[in-house]
């Protein structure tokens, strides 16, 4: 199941789709990958080996709007942007960059789920708590 | 309270040329754009405007409006390049095409007529742009534009 579909992001910016493009499937595509790879180094590789690592055991909505907020950030707007003075799209892209962070760490603050025994269910051993903030 | 049929023949207007997917268009509006603020992926950039608007009696309750819209179809750049000249040409004539396919704008209009197509131009925004220019004609009856 993908993390973030296009509805998603309409929820969270009503005008995402006014300018030429119709679908930024493939940009949420890339973003989760990233994130898995994000948490896969930040949270996972910290006291597991990396190479048992299975993103399928995350829960997709757990991430749902830090996906949208990084593809955002680094992807969405980045294509959208002139990359003249003033404009607009690079003061959101700073926007959500600073959302992303935010949220990822408020994610991993609030409990990383993880189906390690891979049963279906999310045991409380299965919830991992990361305080500090992490930002990158 | 519904609809205008100005207002419906501009939206089928839109509506039709925002299905046109081959060759690409960007952004297809009826508003003004602040050019130094459009997203790169809003080109090739297609502004639809109301340039002119005629009116007469034909009968006691019947009115025939004249409505002329220009579409005018910016490409990002600066030069008309050969490559420029082929992409805008065919944009005009998928334009042409679309418009063609349905002259009543939805039953809402008479007759959908293509009068002149443009030089293409070299403007400061930098964009090339051409623009086409429709006349369509409607009838609506007392009070009901």
């Amino acid at each position: 199941m993908a993390y973030a579909i296009d509805e998603d992001l309409v929820a969270i910016v009503p005008d995402i789709f006014d300018h030429g493009v119709e679908s930024f499937t493939v940009e949420l595509t890339r973003s989760e990958g990233d994130i898995q790879r994000r948490i896969k180094a930040d949270w996972w590789s910290i006291s597991h080996d990396p190479t048992n690592f299975d993103k399928t055991k995350l829960i997709a909505s757990e991430w749902k709007r830090a996906t949208i907020y990084h593809a955002l950030a680094y992807y969405i707007l980045p294509r959208l942007s002139n990359f003249q003075a003033d404009d607009t799209f690079q003061r959101q892209m700073t926007f959500y960059k600073e959302r992303y962070h935010e949220e990822f760490s408020a994610v991993l603050a609030a409990g990383i789920s993880y189906d390690l025994d891979g049963d279906g269910v999310y045991e409380s051993g299965e919830v991992d708590f990361i305080k500090e903030r992490l930002y990158r | 309270m519904a609809n205008s049929k100005r207002k419906l023949i501009l939206d089928d207007v839109v509506a039709k040329l925002k299905t046109i997917k081959s060759p690409r268009l960007g952004k297809v509006s009826t508003k003004p754009e602040d050019f130094q603020r459009l997203a790169r992926t809003s080109y090739p950039f297609v502004g639809i405007e109301i340039t002119d608007e005629t009116k007469e009696d034909i009968a006691r309750e019947w009115r025939l409006a004249t409505m002329t819209v220009d579409i005018s179809v910016h490409l990002d750049g600066k030069k008309k390049t050969t490559d420029v000249q082929t992409q805008m040409s065919n944009i005009i004539e998928a334009i042409e095409e679309k418009l063609e396919a349905d002259r009543t704008r939805d039953k809402n209009a008479q007759l959908t007529e293509l009068v002149t197509v443009g030089d293409m131009q070299e403007t400061a925004f930098p964009t090339i742009k051409q623009t086409m220019t429709v006349s369509i004609q409607y009838t609506y009856n007392k009070g009901n534009t």
